[in-house]
């Protein structure tokens, strides 16, 4: 190509990115500078072809030319401080999403799924993926519009006064014990709901699997679990997103507490809540832990206490310990931190 | 390129932004063109390009720091660069604290 061919060609390729008053004027002002490079270059003042390409190169790529040229120009699609808040939203997002779709996944296997097991948590996992790749695909685009546009982001933290107070120790909630409590309330999902038939599987010699609590009893009785589940991951949900104790941690845990409450009240009061073929079974060696009986010494209980198999009533007043400790100790720290 | 030559080209393009700025408006107190301006500064021993130097001229301008006028008497035509007021009251208090700066971090150094 020749010379002024390519030069013209170069600075229209610049200036074409720039706004439209200053197109012409810094068009003329790095024709003039080429030139000048040029003739300065040249021996004879004849400008080479060679000579061209080379000095263009020295000015870089047209675009990057043209955005030194722009002093509001942005390289990146989302900077800060837009940045920050992008991957703090993001996150609590895409794990929102994940429990939601999950619950959502298992409820529609609980409500009907056909074909196994294994298409069943194939079909959760890719529901999964599709909800956070549309969510990630949301969170990104209204982020990268507010940081493109400069739209400013109110940070309640502004005013120092505003600034929240650092958690006591004591009044902090790890990260490890909402995994736990996560984990855990996904694993009694999937035993009790998703496959009432294996739920708590035992193995005795020569009789294969056998499942301890009735399964027809936990199908009938799945949408108090449903109900219990969903105020756990709520539960879990709050203290992962203020990570102290706080009212609504407080509530939560007291609602989860009431639901588990009833839940086992329910499941364990009927007369069938063991698995006849594990009664069976079991009643060789220790017929009082699985039968059914009124309790003699436990007489002043209410009835549907002392109607339970002594095997229920023990894992009953184990949950109910439990459920009393995390609610006195959740209670306290709420108190205090309110106090404080 | 190494790493650690990666690195600290990174340092020197971060530590050279502000001074540029510094550099470009003081040689303006005297009409000057890119051009000139770039050789004068690479025989002074700061070589910067002129895909930096163009665009930085034409921004000290949209922040009036600088005023130019296109010399067309030559048949090579020039857009000449000047220092106004405002550039002025700035350069003077940009330099002092160069000059604070300077003295300082080589207490530092020296240190």
């Amino acid at each position: 190509m020749e010379s002024n061919e390519l030069i013209k060609r170069y600075i229209y390729a610049v200036t074409k990115h720039l706004p439209e008053n200053k197109k012409q004027d810094v068009g003329r002002e790095l024709e003039s500078l080429i030139e000048e490079t040029l003739a300065e270059r040249s021996q004879d003042g004849q400008a080479a072809d060679a000579d061209t390409k080379a000095v263009l190169l020295e000015l870089g790529r047209p675009a990057e030319l043209a955005a030194k040229y722009d002093p509001h120009a942005k390289d990146a699609l989302i900077g800060q401080p837009h940045f920050s808040v992008y991957l703090r939203v993001l996150k609590i997002v895409l794990l929102a999403v994940t429990l939601g779709m999950a619950i959502a996944s298992l409820l529609e296997g609980v409500t009907g799924f056909e074909g196994n097991v294994f298409q069943f948590f194939a079909s959760v996992l890719s529901n999964i993926w599709q909800g956070l790749l549309g969510a990630f695909a949301w969170v990104t685009i209204i982020f990268a519009v507010l940081y493109q546009k400069d739209v400013k982001l109110d940070f309640a933290a502004e005013d120092l006064d505003d600034l929240p107070a650092v958690p006591e120790k004591r009044q902090q909630i790890k990260l490890g014990d909402i995994v736990a409590s996560f984990i855990f309330t996904i694993l009694f999902l999937i035993l009790f709901v998703v496959v009432p038939q294996v739920n708590f599987p035992f193995i005795w010699e020569n009789s294969g699997l056998i499942s301890i609590f009735n399964p027809e009893l936990l199908i009938n009785l799945r949408w108090l679990f449903i109900a219990a589940a969903a105020a756990a991951v709520l539960n879990q949900s709050i203290r992962y997103l203020t990570r102290r104790y706080t009212l609504p941690v407080f509530l939560t845990t007291l609602l989860e507490a009431i639901l588990q409450l009833a839940l086992l009240l329910t499941w364990f009061s009927t007369p069938n809540a063991l698995n006849p073929a594990f009664i069976k079974l079991m009643n060789n060696f220790a017929p009082f832990m699985f039968l059914p009986a009124n309790w003699a010494p436990l007489q002043w209980l209410p009835a549907a206490l002392s109607r339970m198999p002594l095997l229920l009533l023990i894992i009953f007043g184990g949950v109910l310990l439990g459920l009393l400790i995390d609610l006195i100790e959740s209670s306290l720290k709420t108190f205090w931190a309110r106090k404080a | 390129m190494n790493e650690l030559d990666e690195i600290y080209a990174n340092f020197v393009v971060e530590l050279r932004r502000g001074i540029t700025n510094l550099v470009v408006l003081n040689q303006c107190q005297q009409p000057t063109y890119g051009y000139q301006l770039v050789k004068e500064l690479s025989e002074s021993g700061i070589p910067l390009e002129a895909n930096t130097v163009y665009p930085l001229l034409r921004r000290l301008e949209d922040q009036n720091l600088l005023r130019s006028d296109w010399d067309t008497s030559t048949d090579k035509p020039r857009k000449y660069y000047q220092i106004t007021k405002k550039g002025r009251q700035l350069l003077a208090r940009i330099t002092s604290y160069w000059r604070e700066s300077v003295k300082n971090i080589e207490i530092i150094l020296e240190a």
